[in-house]
């Protein structure tokens, strides 16, 4: 048996050297002047125009930048541009560019760069899903340089969350005019003019960015930042506690662990999402509004908070974050507090009535709905679990579907009258402008977001309204207006507005104040201590 | 000679009918490359447009003639989600899967042959009591648990090694041999984790074709004749006991390729199963008919070479 102990030890050996190596190995101190980011996931491409994912978008908003940005109060302000001007009929925006931009290979920066940028996006043949956000109406918004440091935008007609659009990161014209956007090589070796130049892709493991030192704007302070893709929640958390990355969003569960760790801060903050349960309001019962109210006033909203999120969110009455600029007054809107009693009372009045088995009837027909959601996130399923059984002490009897994602897909944007889905669970991440015409004005039905077929003709008007107005004052009450319009008709179950609680190691400082566009809004003021 | 060629020449068609199957499929199930988005700043004539932009507005089996009739010269076009050419992207990650599956193939072997040995020398006895009750927990342990349990242990309890990745960045490109010690120190873990979950379940089917190969009279004959047990096992007994794991082995051909998904997952490893799976959740035809393609001649290789292995393991098999 002497041979088997050879093998055996044998086999250890490698085990033992690489164990051995690795005590040996010194940790390097390169992690000065490096800050190391998360990503969930493998970026798709480092092509602003092009992508689709929010990794993607993390790395290219470092190396590229637009006419203007957004900063941590979700306002625009000048970037490339150094001042823009809009006449007053609405329709011409005129661009004032920076002087001595440079991109990153040297190439000096001018208008035609960004009215190619456009112009690709534009171009049927790329295959971006932002063609419609200078599409008005079937007129495509014409953009022209009047010198090389001047960009003008006609318009078809007054379109005012057009300024968010022209915020757009810009692309070398230079380096890709003869190319096809779809699959040049750029989307993966982008040159920008952002803070940070691009340096390395590893796929599967890092993406390196490098302070850009003839950067326009304020030189950044680190020398680098290095993104690295880790998609499953744990190792990531043990990557943050052992300080290979510095930044983390965390479970709200693991929030008293990450407590413990002396070297992370914790921030919470809100961000421009809801979660909500969209009635399907061509059934013939939830077209009924008092079925609807009996549903909202039978869950309860803030116990799904309080288990799901585990308090870390706000229970949602209304389709606008909190943190927007048209967010309306508390007394305007509408709250459906849990009230079970009242719940029945509304069934009863809209002449339901118990069956047999206690599910509330009307004409033979039960309220037995079925509810489907696309399979992936953590809370549907539990949030799912709660309105059953809260439904059910009601009286309503609720099946819950949970599906792939591109089959739940299918279904809301078969684009078929009536959708064939009773209740479906889902978050609209909302964009800084508040226009949110493509859910629920009701030519977006059946074909568009506005799945479950709301028609209101004030709401309606309204978001015709704020997108023909420039001035953010009038914006904002036209839509504050319009919010609280559709969360007294119910055509959803809002459910809340979840927050963010990200862990940051305490060697990154100059992190910008909490909110929604993240911590790292001035990527140039970060810096390692 | 001629057997082979024959065989070569049967499995053209066979790849051609298997592709089409998986195409269409594939195509069966809801959704496409341009639906991946939900985002209510999009409008749908987007995704129309992008569709045409894709040719996915045509019919499958024209698809499948356009997307052959480029394989065939090499094209196999472009992912759908990157634009990155589709060779690209699988030879991006075939460095870091092989030298994962196929280290883990070789401990995995050599572990299985060595506690099927063990097992099998004294069935029954207290080491093969140990080794039965150590592979059921391996094999009924999930992967999953035993990758974060690796990492807890080694990682941050001892902190001995790396958490996750595949090497460290800081790392000055240049410096090939800190990169490779690096990658070294990376592999381990994950290599643990493989290796785990494979040997459990490949050890009892070498212990129990041992033990019935020790029944055979020849080996009783060779006892006899006072050989010793150790020599018994490893010369005689061997290469018939090994027939069951050969055809398993030519099986699991293809898997070394495929990329061991939740292993990559657990410890970011920049992989071929990542790839696979989220083309597969984001509809990425181009480059899931790329590993299908890959995949499928891996198979025909793994069923030939399991064939040679036959002849080798026993002589009686012939054409």
């Amino acid at each position: 048996m002497n041979q088997l102990k050879l093998i055996c030890y044998l086999l250890l050996l490698p085990i033992a050297i690489g164990l051995g190596l690795s005590g040996c190995a010194k940790k390097h101190n390169a992690n000065e002047g490096t800050l190391n980011l998360r990503l969930n996931g493998e970026p798709n491409l480092l092509n602003p125009i092009l992508t689709t994912d929010a990794y993607s978008a993390q790395v290219v908003g470092t190396i590229f930048s637009g006419m203007l940005k957004v900063n941590e109060k979700l306002e625009l302000e000048p970037d490339l541009a150094e001042s823009y001007e809009i006449s007053t009929d609405g329709k011409t925006y005129t661009f004032k560019l920076r002087k001595n931009v440079k991109w990153h290979d040297g190439t000096p920066f001018t208008a035609d760069d960004v009215v190619f940028t456009f112009s690709t996006i534009i171009n049927p043949k790329t295959n971006t899903v932002r063609r419609s956000n200078y599409v008005i109406n079937g007129k495509a918004i014409r953009f022209t340089a009047v010198d090389p440091h001047t960009v003008k935008a006609e318009l078809p007609e007054p379109f005012a969350p057009f300024l968010l659009s022209a915020a757009a990161e810009i692309l070398p014209k230079h380096l890709l005019e003869n190319d096809d956007i779809n699959t040049t090589s750029f989307n993966r070796h982008p040159i920008g003019t952002g803070p940070f130049k691009f340096k390395e892709w590893k796929t599967g493991q890092h993406i390196i960015v490098e302070k850009n030192p003839t950067y326009y704007g304020t030189v950044a302070k680190l020398d680098r930042i290095i993104f690295k893709p880790i998609p499953e929640y744990n190792t990531a958390k043990i990557a943050m506690i052992k300080g290979d990355i510095d930044e983390f969003d965390i479970n709200p569960q693991d929030l008293a662990e990450m407590q413990t760790h002396g070297h992370l801060a914790l921030y919470e903050y809100d961000q421009l999402q809801y979660s909500f349960i969209g009635f399907n309001l061509k059934n013939r019962h939830l077209s009924d509004i008092r079925v609807r109210q009996a549903i909202a006033y039978a869950v309860d909203r803030k116990a799904i908070v309080d288990a799901v999120l585990k308090g870390h969110g706000t229970v949602a009455d209304v389709p606008i974050s909190p943190v927007s600029w048209a967010y309306p007054s508390e007394n305007n809107i509408t709250r459906y507090d849990y009230n079970p009693k009242k719940s029945i009372a509304l069934l009863e009045e809209a002449g339901y009535k118990k069956n047999a088995s206690g599910i509330y009837e009307k004409n033979g027909s039960p309220l037995a709905f079925t509810i489907m959601y696309g399979q992936g996130g953590k809370a549907s399923p539990k949030n799912a679990e709660i309105a059953q059984s809260a439904l059910a002490k009601v009286g309503i009897k609720l099946t819950i579907v949970p599906m792939e994602w591109q089959a739940f897909l299918r279904i809301i944007n078969s684009g078929k009258d009536p959708k064939t889905f009773d209740l479906c669970m889902l978050s609209w991440s909302l964009s800084p402008d508040p226009d949110d015409y493509s859910i629920w004005h009701s030519s977006e039905y059946p074909r568009g977001f506005n799945f479950i077929g709301y028609h209101n003709t004030k709401v309606d008007e309204l978001l015709v309204q704020g997108r023909r107005i420039s001035d953010p004052r009038q914006r904002a009450k036209l839509y504050a207006e319009s919010s609280a319009l559709i969360g007294a008709d119910l055509p959803y179950l809002f459910l809340y507005y979840p927050r963010t609680i990200s862990a940051v190691n305490k060697r990154i400082q100059g992190l910008s104040k909490p909110g929604p566009a993240g911590l790292f809004v001035r990527i140039q003021d970060i810096s390692t201590r | 000679m001629n057997y082979w060629i024959k065989r070569l020449l049967y499995s053209i068609p066979l790849i051609v009918g298997m592709l089409f199957v998986s195409f269409t499929l594939m195509r069966l199930a809801p959704g496409d490359p341009s639906t991946m988005y939900l985002d209510p700043r999009m409008d749908m004539t987007d995704i129309q447009q992008i569709r045409k932009n894709l040719a996915l507005d045509q019919p499958i089996p024209m698809q499948f003639w356009a997307w052959s009739s480029r394989a065939i010269h090499g094209d196999f076009g472009y992912s759908t989600s990157t634009g990155q050419p589709v060779i690209q992207a699988i030879s991006d990650r075939l460095p870091a899967t092989l030298l994962l599956s196929i280290t883990s193939l070789f401990l995995t072997l050599i572990l299985t042959f060595l506690l099927g040995l063990i097992s099998a020398a004294r069935p029954g006895g207290k080491l093969d009591s140990a080794i039965t009750v150590v592979s059921f927990l391996g094999m009924s342990i999930p992967t999953f648990w035993i990758g974060l349990m690796l990492i807890l242990l080694f990682s941050v309890h001892l902190n001995w090694l790396p958490s996750s990745g595949f090497y460290d960045p800081t790392i000055q490109s240049g410096d090939t041999f800190g990169i490779a010690l690096s990658i070294a120190q990376h592999w381990i873990l994950p290599a643990i984790a493989c290796t785990i979950g494979s040997i459990a379940g490949l050890t009892r089917y070498y212990r129990f074709g041992m033990i019935s190969t020790l029944q055979q009279p020849y080996i009783l004959a060779a006892r006899a004749r006072g050989i010793s047990q150790w020599r018994i096992l490893s010369r005689h007994a061997f290469k018939n006991a090994s027939l069951p794991i050969i055809t398993l082995l030519g099986m699991e051909l293809p898997g070394l390729v495929s990329g061991a998904y939740i292993v990559e997952y657990i410890f970011s490893w920049p992989g071929l199963g990542q790839l696979g799976i989220n083309a597969a959740f984001s509809r990425d035809y181009p480059i899931l008919m790329g590993t299908l393609v890959m995949s499928s001649i891996l198979i025909l290789i793994g069923n030939m070479a399991a064939d040679v292995l036959y002849r080798w393991a026993d002589p009686r098999i012939k054409q």
